[in-house]
């Protein structure tokens, strides 16, 4: 085989992998912290490109690339506190508390798809690159807006990670996920860490949103994949483990780039599934997670 | 049972059996057949999420694979479909141990993410194998069941709606069996109380593994029913919206009580029947119908008309004793 494919299929597979990374994470901290499963993730990610397109093109404002990311941000938080307090919060505290929140998140998952089907329309949309053109590599040329992409979302894990670990609210995230009781004992309060933790999901979500939004098709039923993707990055990372979750966000990736240039693109969800199905059945607790059974 | 429940039982089957007889328009028998198909789907999925507490989200996979089996082995085998109900059945059974037996060790939520993966799965297998199952434009041409000149689809309606009665009767008593016999009790103690139920020697795997099975076959029976009832089988089989819909009339209904399912299959049914026209907003009420039964009325329209009746009757007697 040709070396400039590999190449692509390499680099294609990172960026795939960098995206996987940034929605998959959002997962991981509500797991850690809440230990629920958002199964309304894949259309909060879906809603962050949409937000996105519209600040960028769909409102005629011109706030730019940049002065549109910085929109989201708040905006993207904001729909994590509400998701929250409408979709989580109430159903918190139920003797059958995890069936409660699978069956609830995934309905509000459908109330979010369908909200964005009467809202833009079914027609598909793309956000334009944010640097247009492209650069020569050693062998071959890629996209400017490649090249972008993976740095900035490497750049936003980060910052997050940082968050985690130096802020106040990060470490009280962390403490959350590890003892509520102990947490409630000292003061914290569980209830608004909870919502906070879900603001930080949903902005990671609406981030990848907007971000795969430029190389993939908007539409308003894209959560699907991007759900099952998400899910199969948590279980092979490992549940709750942000190092795992990054390790399998770039793995996942690069099997996706890989099958679809050998095996063709409709190959990639079996062949991910196979991975998923060997990870459960012979080390249940992913590369770096906790017990299961 | 009491008489009471003799009583009303008998009349339910009168009124089931003298529907024809009243309903003569096409569409509205159509309806009428799909609320049974789906109440079928639904008690079926209630076995195991209700009772046994699986968190089984490839209920729907059992449907969808009951379907394409007896329609491929019919159209392109030339099988007899009334042999392809029951290998729709057995095909659905397959794909449940498949599923369940490396999964239905693991946590709940694992079981969630898992089953709700295969589904996906399944939807990209239909697409690969286009050859086989016609990709996304889906399997058109699916030879009916039929006895002599009778033939189960089209226009003959009436034919169709009592031999989905049998199936739904059959499934149904299957269901209230395993639900009453001491391997329904053990589903509900392990969802109830697993320490309990472990500790007195009842296998959480094993019992699991039994739900799951035992409520895959009639879901692929009803499958290829389906499927030779429309004569046509889509992919859109293993998409959201049936899924969401299904979750709907088993969660709108009454989750656990068999009989709760199958008056949500009829609600959600004539509901997203009624708003057929307007297709985004119809899902939209789903959701939000499924969203706000689970918050204010947990126990679904089963415990809310146990409830009415019981303050009913207290009215009565209030007036009674007057």
């Amino acid at each position: 085989m040709e070396a400039t494919s590999f190449l692509t299929a390499v680099l294609s597979g990172l960026l795939l992998g960098s995206l996987y990374c940034l929605m998959a994470m959002g997962l991981t901290v509500v797991w850690g912290v809440l230990r629920i499963f958002n199964f309304a993730h894949g259309a909060i990610v879906m809603w962050g490109a949409y937000v996105m397109w519209y600040l960028l093109i769909g409102s005629g404002t011109s706030l730019g690339y940049l002065g549109s990311f910085i929109m989201l941000i708040p905006i993207s938080l904001l729909i994590g506190l509400a998701f929250y307090g409408v979709g989580i919060h109430p159903l918190l505290g139920r003797r059958e508390v995890e069936m409660a929140i699978v069956i609830g998140t995934l309905a509000l998952g459908i109330v979010l798809e369908n909200l964005a089907l009467l809202t833009f329309g079914p027609r598909l949309k793309r956000l334009p690159p944010a640097i247009p053109g492209s650069s020569s590599l050693a062998f071959f040329n890629v996209s400017n807006h490649y090249l972008l992409i993976i740095p900035a979302s490497i750049g936003i894990l980060a910052i997050v990670g940082a968050f985690l670990m130096r802020t106040k609210l990060g470490i009280a995230m962390r403490a959350v996920a590890q003892d509520k009781e102990a947490c409630r004992l000292v003061g914290i309060n569980v209830e608004r860490v909870f919502a906070y933790t879900m603001a930080l999901s949903a902005m990671l979500a609406c981030v990848s949103g907007a971000l795969l939004g430029s190389i993939r098709f908007i539409t308003p039923s894209m959560g699907g994949d991007i759900l099952m993707i998400s899910f199969i990055v948590v279980i092979f990372g490992g549940l709750g483990s942000i190092k795992g979750t990054i390790a399998a966000g770039f793995f996942v990736g690069l099997v996706e780039s890989f099958s679809s240039l050998f095996v063709g693109i409709y190959w990639t969800p079996p062949i991910l599934f196979l991975v998923m199905m060997a990870v459960l059945v012979l080390r249940p607790s992913g590369l770096f997670g906790e017990k299961v059974t | 049972m009491n008489r009471a429940t003799i009583i009303s039982l008998s009349l339910i089957a009168a009124i089931a059996l003298l529907v024809p007889a009243v309903i003569t328009d096409s569409y509205s028998m159509h309806v009428l057949i799909i609320c049974l198909v789906f109440a079928v789907v639904a008690s079926n999925w209630d076995l195991s999420m209700g009772h046994a507490g699986v968190f089984n989200f490839a209920h729907l996979a059992f449907f969808g694979v009951g379907a394409y089996t007896s329609g491929i082995l019919a159209k392109l085998f030339g099988l007899s479909p009334w042999l392809g109900l029951f290998l729709g059945g057995f095909a659905a059974v397959l794909t449940s141990l498949l599923i369940g037996l490396p999964t239905l060790r693991l946590r709940g939520m694992y079981v969630a993410i898992f089953t709700f993966a295969f589904t996906q799965v399944l939807l990209s297998l239909v697409l690969i194998w286009s050859d086989l199952t016609g990709g996304s434009f889906g399997l058109s041409d699916i030879p009916p069941l039929q006895i002599g000149s009778v033939v189960f689809a089209g226009a003959n309606k009436v034919a169709v709606y009592y031999l989905l009665l049998a199936i739904f009767l059959i499934s149904t008593c299957a269901i209230y069996v395993v639900v009453r016999s001491s391997v329904g009790l053990a589903f509900v103690t392990l969802r109830d109380s697993q320490d309990y139920a472990v500790s007195r020697g009842i296998s959480a795997y094993r019992y699991r593994l039994i739900a799951f099975v035992v409520s895959s076959f009639f879901t692929g029976v009803i499958g290829a029913f389906y499927a030779h009832y429309l004569e046509v089988v889509t992919v859109e089989i293993f998409g959201w919206n049936i899924l969401s819909l299904a979750l709907a009339m088993v969660i709108v209904g009454g989750l656990g009580t068999t009989r709760g399912p199958i008056i949500g299959a009829f609600f959600m049914t004539l509901v997203s029947e009624y708003l057929r026209s307007f297709f985004a907003y119809r899902l939209l009420l789903v959701g939000i119908i499924l969203f706000l039964v689970l918050v204010f009325a947990p126990g679904g329209i089963d415990s809310l008309a146990r409830s009415g009746i019981r303050r009913s009757r207290k009215l009565l007697g209030f007036f009674a004793k007057r």
